[in-house]
């Protein structure tokens, strides 16, 4: 399963690693980085459908999580991608905004990560 | 009696004067200086007393000192409001009227004397208004009347301080002669004469001494009456009064008649026209005359045709000095009439003047109340407007400082993220380290050195990122409270190129230590004018560093797109520049990179906004700078941008 986490904070690649490193090891799970949403729309675009699962920041530099959210929704339909939305602020406007943009789910840092752990195998 | 009289002749020095009696001049002199007496006597009893001696002189007979007395009293009673000198100045006026014949102007002035005597309640002045008023009537036989007003002045005498009040009882004399009363006559002229014997020599006691004269003579006592007669005698030789010498005679001349003794009483009928020839007081030689021609008519033609000239001529005299005296009263009273309306127009005059005077103070009064109360108004809304003003500024210092809590509760949640990364990346690599310890123990129990030493580089690496993003949270709570904390700093005197050098070679060595790739240039320009100013220098350095650092950063940055090299066609570079200008100095910071854009301008100066790598700036550097120059400084901060070409901050501080 190919996921791409996107995060303006480069350290979130190592974290992600070392976190998923037994599943990464099995190939389990396969992990791809974006540091912001310009990126990863680059990224979405050269590897078309390979990524089942996004896990996007929304606070970033440049564009934001939402826009991201919306242009993955409006772009690629077919199959349409799980988009998970991380946010430091657990708004409620901010949750709002990405269940109308069709956000899968919304989760609020620190990431849990065995619930993610879960949620993921869950998908899979 | 003789003996008495002589020693009060000597004694009264006063009155002795007054026996030269002749002159009107002398008159009017005495009249002055009792007037003046009057003028500043106060006591009641003195004034009736002073009132009283202008009788002593002959005044009585002459009708235009009496209206001339009379003007001054009034004048002076009225402007005084003093009753009692008013009073007397009507019963002195109606004397002159009475004298003149004009007996109902006379009477209509006594009525006026007698009410303000009652006024003043003073016993002395009533009795003489009464006495005055007697006159009237005794002139006009009209008996009865005359001596029931003398009687009351012979009361009110009696009821006075003053103990010899002699001219009721005179005049009751002369009306109960009249009237052929002689006991009456006799017991009031013997009262009479009684009170005038301390009094020293005047002209009425002539006229006492004549009456007891004419009493003894009618009751047949011939002896008595020739020694009361030359007693009369006497004092006229003393006084000298033509009108009482002239009175005595024809008192004498009667007597005679009614002694049929007729070349006597011819003889004393001569005397007494002789007496008051040639003087104003010529008319009384009309009953002599009148006796003389009786005498005469049937006997000495020629005789009597001189008395009946004498007659003509004093009933002429009468008739022309009434008419003259009259006359003149009367032009004398127009034009005291005349002054007094002139006084009177004077006076409406500066009524009017004080009215317009009055009116004017009015007015300016009025005006310099309506200014008063403007200017009050103007301070007290002035006081207002001071007041409100410096609850203007309480408030607007207490904006500030809430406007400054605000936006750091705004930013709470700013924060919570900007502290919240690097405590998430705390947490997670700390608790995977200790998952990786664990594993590397298994690893090591199975002798597995290899993976052990490869999970151990990985815990390595997550204690450097803990360690960093350690720090990281660190600089961001220093910066916070850089941010909230007031400066403590003291201003001193500084060179400010001295301080620009110092710092921008501090940021240019502390970048290149931090980073070997860092390669950027700098030059400065300083304006060598400059003196010193009062700054707080930690703090301006504090702004002049960040301004320098941000512009390193910028001028290092690869231009637009962010994936390319830098601009090969330029050095980063980055000036820094001091000018004096004026009253101020500008401090200036330049670089040649990126640029600002248009719609992050505005917001440059907002605590925690920056344009950097999450990570790489607090956010608060200029917001700081800002608050630093503006508020600790009073200068200002300004940008001047244009992307592609660069950046420039000015900082502008006032001299003084």
């Amino acid at each position: 399963m190919k996921i791409l986490v996107v995060d303006d904070e480069k350290d979130v690649q190592t974290l992600f690693e070392q976190r998923f490193r037994k599943e990464i090891k099995s190939a389990e799970m396969d992990f791809a980085f974006a540091f912001s949403g310009e990126e990863a729309l680059q990224f979405l675009t050269t590897h078309d459908h390979e990524a089942v699962l996004i896990l996007s920041d929304i606070n970033m530099p440049g564009m934001s999580g939402l826009e991201l959210l919306r242009q993955i929704k409006e772009k690629h339909k077919t199959p349409p991608p799980v988009v998970m939305m991380i946010t430091a602020y657990g708004d409620a406007e901010n949750h709002e905004a990405s269940m109308k943009l069709g956000a899968d789910d919304f989760l609020t840092k620190p990431v849990d990560f065995p619930s993610l752990k879960e949620k993921l195998k869950a998908i899979h | 009696m003789k003996k008495l009289l002589l020693v009060s002749f000597i004694i009264l020095s006063q009155y002795s004067s007054i026996g030269q009696i002749g002159s009107i001049e002398r008159i009017k002199s005495t009249c002055d200086s009792v007037f003046t007496q009057l003028k500043t006597e106060a006591n009641a009893d003195k004034k009736a007393e002073l009132i009283i001696s202008f009788y002593l002189t002959s005044l009585d007979g002459f009708p235009l000192l009496l209206y001339d007395l009379g003007q001054k009293l009034l004048t002076l009673g009225q402007a005084r409001n003093d009753v009692m000198i008013e009073s007397a100045a009507w019963s002195t006026l109606a004397q002159g009227y009475r004298l003149t014949g004009n007996y109902v102007r006379a009477l209509e002035l006594h009525r006026k004397g007698v009410a303000l005597a009652e006024q003043s309640g003073n016993s002395a002045i009533i009795s003489f208004a009464y006495n005055q008023m007697g006159h009237i009537y005794k002139d006009r036989l009209e008996n009865e009347k005359a001596l029931s007003l003398y009687r009351t002045a012979l009361q009110y005498s009696k009821k006075s301080n003053l103990k010899n009040i002699w001219f009721p009882s005179m005049n009751l004399a002369s009306v109960f002669l009249n009237a052929g009363n002689l006991d009456s006559s006799l017991f009031y002229a013997q009262k009479a004469l009684a009170m005038v014997k301390d009094r020293g020599i005047f002209v009425n006691q002539s006229i006492i001494q004549s009456t007891i004269g004419s009493i003894y003579s009618r009751k047949g006592d011939i002896h008595n009456a020739l020694k009361y007669f030359n007693e009369a005698r006497n004092i006229d030789n003393i006084t000298q009064s033509p009108r009482y010498t002239s009175i005595t005679y024809l008192a004498i001349a009667e007597h005679f008649k009614l002694y049929k003794q007729i070349d006597s009483s011819i003889h004393y009928c001569k005397m007494s026209i002789d007496a008051v020839q040639n003087t104003p007081s010529n008319n009384l030689a009309l009953k002599p005359a009148r006796m003389l021609i009786d005498y005469y008519q049937n006997t000495n033609a020629d005789s009597t045709v001189k008395f009946w000239k004498i007659y003509a001529a004093a009933n002429d005299s009468l008739n022309s000095t009434r008419a003259n005296q009259q006359l003149q009263m009367m032009t004398t009273e127009e034009e005291q009439r005349k002054r007094d309306i002139e006084a009177a127009q004077v006076a409406y005059q500066n009524k009017i003047r004080t009215g317009l005077l009055l009116g004017g103070l009015a007015v300016f009064l009025l005006i310099a109340i309506i200014l008063y109360r403007n200017n009050r108004q103007k301070q007290k809304s002035n006081t207002v407007l001071e007041k409100t003003l410096s609850e203007l500024k309480s408030t607007q210092s207490q904006l500030i400082q809430s406007e400054k809590m605000a936006s750091l509760g705004e930013l709470t949640a700013g924060i919570a993220h900007e502290i919240q990364n690097p405590l998430n990346f705390v947490n997670n690599f700390s608790e995977v380290n200790k998952e990786l310890l664990a594993e590397m123990k298994d690893e090591m129990d199975k002798g597995d050195t290899e993976d052990a030493k490869d999970i151990m580089n990985d815990v390595i690496q997550n204690l450097v990122k803990i360690n960093h993003h350690g720090q990281r949270a660190g600089d961001i709570v220093k910066g916070m409270l850089q941010h909230s904390r007031t400066s403590t700093g003291q201003k001193e005197m500084t060179d400010i190129n001295a301080l620009c050098d110092e710092y921008v070679r501090l940021a240019y060595h502390g970048l290149r230590a931090k980073d070997k790739s860092f390669n950027a240039e700098f030059k400065t320009e300083f304006d060598s004018r400059i003196e010193k100013i009062n700054i707080v220098p930690q703090d301006m350095g504090r702004v002049i560093l960040n301004l320098i650092n941000n512009a390193f950063y910028a001028a290092s940055q690869p231009s637009e797109g962010g994936l390319l090299g830098p601009d090969s066609s330029k050095i980063p570079t980055v000036w820094v520049s001091t000018k004096k200008d004026g009253t101020n100095i500008l401090i200036s910071v330049r670089d040649n990179g990126n640029g600002i854009p248009e719609k992050i301008k505005d917001k440059i100066f907002q605590p925690f906004f920056t344009t950097k790598p999450t990570g790489s700036g607090t956010g608060l550097g200029l917001s700081l700078a800002y608050d630093i120059v503006t508020k600790g400084h009073g200068g200002a901060l300004t940008v001047e941008t244009k992307e592609g070409t660069g950046t420039n901050f000015q900082i502008k501080l006032p001299i003084s």
